[in-house]
């Protein structure tokens, strides 16, 4: 707190140093970056270069990417920050799970949300095989095992067409 | 292990929260880390998207009854209102209230506004937000919303004196929007 009193004071922007687990040094402004609750509290208690030891370079580059956006949101720029936001997303999945992770770990709420939509969007009224398919999820269950489970929720199964596709 | 399934539990379950709660226990079956996922998921949609109506009701019964008291964040309802299943609906809203729903979403599509709300509706002090379509308010009830912030009736009917009572019982009311509605 009183450090963002004094830079006022000062007009200066105060600034942060965020060092990623490959050791790449990303300089930014205190105010893009307590988007992320995490590093909030660690300015909080003094830290001006806050290692970030599960975030690698690549990561760390589109989370930054996104608090610099965000940081600009607006009343009027909502139909931009929207249009990035679909952007964003489109990446593989491989890339979206390491974003989900850092912003789990950075907590940061919205992008959280963000990345959470659109994985759900990938799953939503798709067949079971479907789900397995475009996640890569490998069927642990032997044939009898996976029956069993299908028949304790066969309720949830029945009077509905599932989409197949892989999209 | 595969990517999604890797993910801390917390997460698997935001990432549940944007699905209808019918394939969220479809997940069940997708593989191991899973069975069990889609009984403490804390947001519930459920939408009539059932060829036959009673298997909708079935569904929703049964996932309430294994679920228990896990505590509930959002529920929603989306149906088309039929007489024979008043009993069930009220049970279901019943449930959401005694687990403390803070967001609860019932959407009821019907050819009037006819659906009587049950008491539940009119007392409670845990949702935050409130959504409520085609409801006939009665204007002998009490309203006490305590925590409700947010307010919105379609297709309802309102007398005067229920929007008095709306305003009286809920202190904390921010935003309250009334779209298609009759006196």
């Amino acid at each position: 707190m009183a450090s963002s009193s004094s830079s006022s004071k000062t007009g200066l922007k105060k600034m942060l140093t965020l060092k990623s687990s490959d050791g790449d040094e990303f300089e930014l402004e205190e105010s893009i970056v307590i988007q992320c609750q995490t590093i909030k509290h660690m300015v909080e208690d003094g830290f001006s270069l806050i290692p970030l030891q599960n975030v690698d370079t690549k990561t760390l580059t589109k989370i930054i990417e996104y608090m610099k956006k965000h940081a600009e949101k607006t009343e009027s720029n909502k139909e931009e920050i929207k249009n990035f936001n679909k952007e964003f997303v489109k990446g593989s999945f491989d890339d979206q799970f390491e974003l989900v992770s850092a912003a789990n770990y950075l907590h940061i709420n919205g992008l959280m949300d963000l990345l959470c939509q659109s994985i759900a969007d990938r799953i939503n009224n798709k067949s079971v095989r479907a789900v397995r398919e475009i996640f890569n999820i490998s069927n642990d269950y032997t044939p009898d095992e996976e029956e069993k489970v299908r028949d304790e929720h066969k309720w949830a199964h029945e009077g509905g067409e599932f989409d197949e596709s892989l999209d | 292990m595969d990517r999604l399934s890797e993910l801390p539990e917390s997460v698997l379950l935001h990432i549940l929260s944007f699905l209808t709660t019918r394939d969220v226990v479809k997940t069940a079956v997708v593989s191991k880390r899973w069975p069990h996922l889609w009984t403490i998921i804390q947001e519930l949609d459920f939408s009539d998207d059932f060829v036959q109506y009673q298997d909708f009701v079935d569904f929703v019964n049964r996932t309430l009854l294994s679920r228990g008291t896990s505590r509930i964040k959002r529920f929603g309802i989306h149906l088309f209102l039929n007489d024979s299943s008043r009993k069930d609906y009220d049970g279901w809203i019943l449930y959401a209230a005694k687990n403390n729903v803070e967001e609860l979403f019932l959407d009821f599509d019907s050819d009037c506004c006819e659906w009587l709300p049950p008491k539940c509706v009119y007392c409670n002090s845990s949702p935050k937000t409130l959504r409520l379509w085609s409801c006939w308010l009665r204007s002998d009830m009490q309203i006490s919303w305590n925590s409700l912030t947010k307010l919105t009736l379609r297709f309802s009917v309102l007398w005067d004196k229920i929007i008095h009572k709306i305003m009286v019982g809920a202190p904390k009311l921010e935003f309250l929007e009334l779209d298609w509605w009759g006196l």
